[in-house]
């Protein structure tokens, strides 16, 4: 369970630190990118590595394409749409396994 | 003896593993089926799929000929088809008396604005309901603890309290999931004593157990499931001496 | 002085409300409702739009229970299929989706500028009498939820929210379905949130969309699971335990050395965090609850 914790913070740090050669390091980098994280994991599938991947690629082009639309503020509420629609609809996501959401 | 509860070769499976592999069974009315098994048989996931808690993979469940297969849980409650679980699911911030109100089918009293505005026969149908409530308490041996937080009491008595919920729904059919696990033996012969007298009353019982014993003793049939299938069934004094019956078990004592 | 405390006291009534109705969805009903501050938000403006159109207040207030309330119709909805942790992610989304919008539709909502110049309540009978009004007409709103709320709980409805709260499957299994009575709750909730929302614009005056951070959730969370959540009394002295830490840090600055005031705000932050860590695994009830349970 420790193991597993760290394993996170690791995976974690890595993105934060990949993140931070793109954009602004700030302490509030982890916060924004918290709900559309969480949005693509959903997306791609609870439970499957690839579809995680998957999913945040999916998230990623659809916010940019969706920035000409809705301007960029707007991304995070997209995310969280696309969160709230998965969880809806299929909450398996892409790839995942047994709903485990309910 | 007219059918009540007709399970037609339902499966519930997890990925590749059957749990419960096409089992058909049917329930006379007023009649005590016990089931027995081994662990991991898939006594309690059969159950969870006649209540609902789970859904059947294939085959069909028929409660007084209607098909039930696809109606949540609480649908089939309504319908008088009603379960126990094995490890007790009490309300435990709830006292033993709040448990079973808590039960009780009170659709109207229940809304938000009777919490303020309470007519007269409100008023009197929950004082009704709070009458039957101490009613089945005192048949179950639990009107010592009526007004005790559920969550404070032992297991055994836990396990009544649950028998009690489900009384207070008029049920005609009860699925018992291992009433006597944990229990003191003396309690064991009450339950029993108080499933019997339901029984006379025309209640229909499913009962999951591990204390064959007991078991023989309670059921008009008997019915031994091994990894997800029906291994025999029969009459309980007899069933039990089956050589499959005997070699599932493993040569333990029957 | 006496005004300095008036002001803190309707803070603190007003961080009471908002416990309350999260009382009545987490502590009666244990759902994790961790978007308590858009319906506050959308109290807040909803009433502060319509009075500076010239509606009178009293009607701004309802219009503000009536909006927040029905804003938690989808989120209650959504509610239904979802487990506890993923019920928080998407409150807390949804909180941040409601934040951003307000910020972004400026035709309505004049975006980062905020809305200045509301309407304070009791304006017309002087500064200090009208602090003092203010403070005696929450007091009134509050003690009557509080009522309210016990009343609910001890009612046929109230037991219900708790059975759900305790298990809900066994409740199924007992032929009730839950589905409308946690819209219901949230609904309920979301309503009191709204008219938290439109006594602090009332009393604030100027309302910008940073005001309405989650942080204000976590603060209400706080209160309440210090105080212990499920009881009345644990939200009420949650949250005036809450005022006297988050009035405390504001003094404590000028002791610990080297803390600027934005840095404050983060240490309040971390502050929250371990409270709730330490009230969790050491006090689960509250400090104000009964000593059943601990950590498991």
């Amino acid at each position: 369970m420790l193991s597993l914790w760290l394993l996170v913070g690791a995976l974690s740090s890595l993105g934060g630190v990949l993140l931070g050669m793109k954009a602004v390091v700030s302490p509030e980098m982890g916060w924004e990118s918290l709900i559309p994280a969480f949005a693509a994991m959903v997306l791609g599938g609870i439970g499957s590595p690839v579809g995680a991947v998957l999913g945040a690629l999916l998230l990623c082009v659809a916010q940019e394409l969706a920035v000409p639309l809705m301007g960029p503020s707007y991304k995070l509420v997209l995310s969280f749409a696309v969160l709230a629609l998965v969880l809806l609809v299929r909450p398996a996501g892409i790839m995942g396994r047994v709903q485990l959401v309910r | 003896m007219t059918t009540m509860l007709k399970v037609d070769a339902v499966t519930r499976q997890f990925g590749g593993f059957k749990a419960v592999d096409g089992v058909s069974l049917q329930l006379k009315a007023g009649e005590i089926l016990g089931i027995a098994g081994t662990n991991g048989a898939g006594k309690s996931t059969l159950f969870a799929a006649i209540a609902g808690q789970q859904p059947a993979d294939a085959g069909q469940i028929q409660f007084d000929g209607q098909d039930i297969t696809r109606i949540p849980p609480y649908r089939r409650a309504r319908l008088g088809l009603v379960r126990t679980f094995q490890i007790p699911r009490e309300f435990k911030s709830l006292t033993v008396h709040e448990n079973l109100m808590a039960a009780a089918a009170n659709p109207q009293g229940e809304r938000l604005l009777n919490a303020f505005f309470q007519t007269r026969a409100r008023r009197e149908h929950e004082a009704q309901l709070s009458i039957k409530a101490d009613r089945i308490l005192r048949f179950l041996n639990l009107a010592r603890v009526r007004d005790v937080k559920a969550g404070g009491l032992s297991g055994g008595q836990k396990k009544l309290v649950e028998l009690g919920r489900v009384l207070m729904l008029d049920p005609r059919c009860i699925l018992l999931d291992e009433p006597f696990a944990g229990v003191n033996p003396v309690l064991i012969e009450e339950i029993c004593d108080r499933v019997r007298e339901l029984n006379g009353q025309g209640i229909a019982f499913i009962v999951i157990e591990h204390h064959l014993q007991a078991l023989k003793s309670l059921s008009h049939r008997m019915i031994v499931m091994d990894r997800g299938a029906i291994l025999a069934e029969g009459d309980p004094h007899t069933v039990l001496d089956d050589p499959r019956v005997q070699e599932a078990y493993m040569g333990g004592v029957v | 002085m006496i005004a300095y405390l008036c002001a803190i006291g309707i803070v603190a009534l007003i961080y009471c409300l908002l416990a309350l109705g999260l009382n009545l969805q987490f502590g009666l009903t244990r759902l994790v409702n961790f978007g308590v501050v858009a319906f506050f938000a959308v109290g807040a403006y909803t009433s502060g739009l319509l009075a500076l159109q010239g509606v009178p207040l009293v009607l701004c207030f309802v219009a503000a229970a009536v909006l927040s309330g029905l804003l938690a119709l989808p989120i209650g909805l959504l509610s239904l299929r979802l487990r506890d942790d993923y019920l928080a992610i998407v409150t807390l989304g949804f909180s941040e989706a409601v934040r951003i919008s307000i910020q972004q539709e400026s035709w309505l909502t004049k975006g980062v500028q905020g809305l200045p110049g509301l309407p304070k309540l009791f304006a017309s009978w002087g500064s200090g009498v009208s602090d003092m009004a203010i403070f005696a007409t929450l007091l009134a709103v509050v003690a009557l939820v509080a009522w309210g709320t016990v009343r609910l709980a001890a009612s046929p409805f109230g037991r219900l929210l708790k059975a759900i709260g305790d298990d809900e499957p066994a409740l199924s299994a007992l032929g009730k379905d839950p589905a409308w009575f946690k819209v219901q709750v949230f609904m309920l909730g979301a309503a009191l949130a709204g008219v938290a929302g439109a006594f602090y614009a009332h009393f604030i005056t100027f309302i910008t969309p940073e005001q309405f951070i989650p942080l204000i959730t976590f603060y209400v969370w706080m209160g309440l699971v210090m105080g212990g959540s499920g009881t009345v009394r644990g939200a009420v002295f949650g949250s005036l335990l809450l005022m006297v830490f988050l009035e405390g840090s504001r003094f404590a600055k000028d002791w610990i050395p080297g803390v600027s005031e934005v840095g404050m705000a983060s240490l309040r932050l971390a502050a929250v965090g371990l409270a709730l860590i330490l009230v969790t695994l050491y006090k689960p009830n509250g400090l104000f609850g009964g000593s059943e349970g601990g950590a498991k």
